[in-house]
């Protein structure tokens, strides 16, 4: 019975404080790839760039901190055309989804996942990101609904009052 | 009356590309099997809440990439784990060899308190493959090497079926609250002020 109190309680905390299962990056870790791939530029092969960049878009797009998102949006956006193989792709792609998810832009996060999951239909990590996604909207509307109803309740109240006076 | 309190553990899944990392956690977490492999990308992970004794605690199980592309990311999952379990398949002898390489590379990228005795468990699944007919790390050796390093506890799996899944997680689970380090997270059900007992151990005056 506790446990299911227990659970009852995190599921209506994560509801409103957004605990979801994508993991956050810590900014050392962005450094980390940051100097990764500026060693990788001094001549290494295409391949071993093309990792270290990979790791440093996870890095970004995974990152607590807003500008890293963005910039790891801009950088996975510019990289798009080159893709060679599907499985650049459905990385690309992903990582794409959980950066436009971290940005709050749902409605294209959510564009991206579809994508995912076209790809590669069981693909858990896909569908626990689709699942945040849903849950932010639904949250966000559940917001939106209070402040109508708050507006709405504030003018009904005003309305009425006014009429009251008139009288 | 007695706060609620609860406990987070922080489990990491390693071994190499294949292995069932995702499909053990899958299975223990969900209950679900899926054929069809698709490779984690960096990590992530499942949250199970847990009763054990009169404790309530939440597993955090982190399912890392086994491809090395992602490997150098691994401080970003290590960090803060209370219990690292070690995946190989028993089919396939390269994922047994190389289980003593990510136990190594874990030990330096989590640089626990205590590596001596930091909790690992070890695992080797896929033992419903062909019946058993393709295995090739027999459990005498894996057991071995496991009382080698310390005496890790062992389990044969098989993620598919729902083999011994449950148990290891147990174990895992046991392991982590044993001698990980306790983060509390503090649920008071009344707010006592007169109390002298209670006590934040976040220290922090929200």
């Amino acid at each position: 019975m506790e446990a299911k109190i227990g659970k009852f309680f995190e599921t209506v905390g994560n509801f409103f404080t957004g605990g979801d299962q994508i993991p956050l990056c810590d900014g050392d870790i962005v450094a980390g790839c940051e100097r990764e791939v500026a060693e990788a530029e001094k001549g290494s092969s295409d391949e071993f760039k093309s990792e270290c960049i990979m790791r440093l878009s996870w890095a970004l797009v995974h990152s607590r901190r807003q500008e890293d998102v963005q910039r790891g949006i801009a950088m996975l956006e510019a990289s798009l055309d080159g893709i060679r193989s599907p499985l650049e792709m459905r990385e690309r792609v992903y990582l794409l989804a959980v950066g436009y998810y971290r940005s709050g832009d749902y409605s294209k996060s959510r564009q991206l996942v579809e994508r995912c999951l076209e790809m590669a239909p069981d693909w858990r990590q896909a569908v626990t990101l689709k699942k945040a996604i849903e849950d932010q909207i639904k949250k966000d509307g559940f917001i939106g609904i209070g402040i109508a109803a708050t507006a709405f309740g504030l003018l009904a109240g005003g309305l009425a009052a006014a009429f009251s006076r008139k009288k | 009356m007695p706060s609620r309190r609860r406990t987070l553990l922080k489990v990491i899944i390693l071994g190499d590309s294949g292995v069932g990392k995702t499909s053990l956690m899958n299975q223990y977490v969900n209950k679900k099997f899926s054929n069809q492999y698709k490779a984690t990308i960096g990590a992530d992970f499942l949250t199970k809440e847990m009763q054990f004794e009169d404790r309530l605690f939440t597993l955090q199980i982190w399912d890392t990439a086994g491809q090395e592309r992602f490997q150098s990311l691994g401080v970003a999952f290590y960090r803060g784990a209370d219990c690292c379990v070690l995946v190989h398949d028993v089919n396939v002898m390269k994922s047994f060899d190389n289980l003593n390489n990510w136990r190594e590379e874990f030990l330096i990228q989590a640089s626990p308190s205590d590596p001596e005795n930091f909790p690992f468990v070890v695992i080797g699944n896929k033992i419903d493959v062909d019946g058993g007919n393709s295995r090739v790390v027999s459990e005498k050796k894996a057991r071995a090497w496991c009382a080698s390093k310390g005496n890790i506890p062992y389990f044969e799996t098989s993620a598919k079926e729902g083999v011994n899944v449950e148990e290891a997680f147990q174990c895992i689970a046991k392991n982590a609250l044993k001698s990980g380090e306790e983060e509390e997270i503090y649920l008071p059900d009344t707010i006592d002020v007169a109390s002298s007992s209670q006590r934040r151990s976040t220290g922090c005056e929200c």
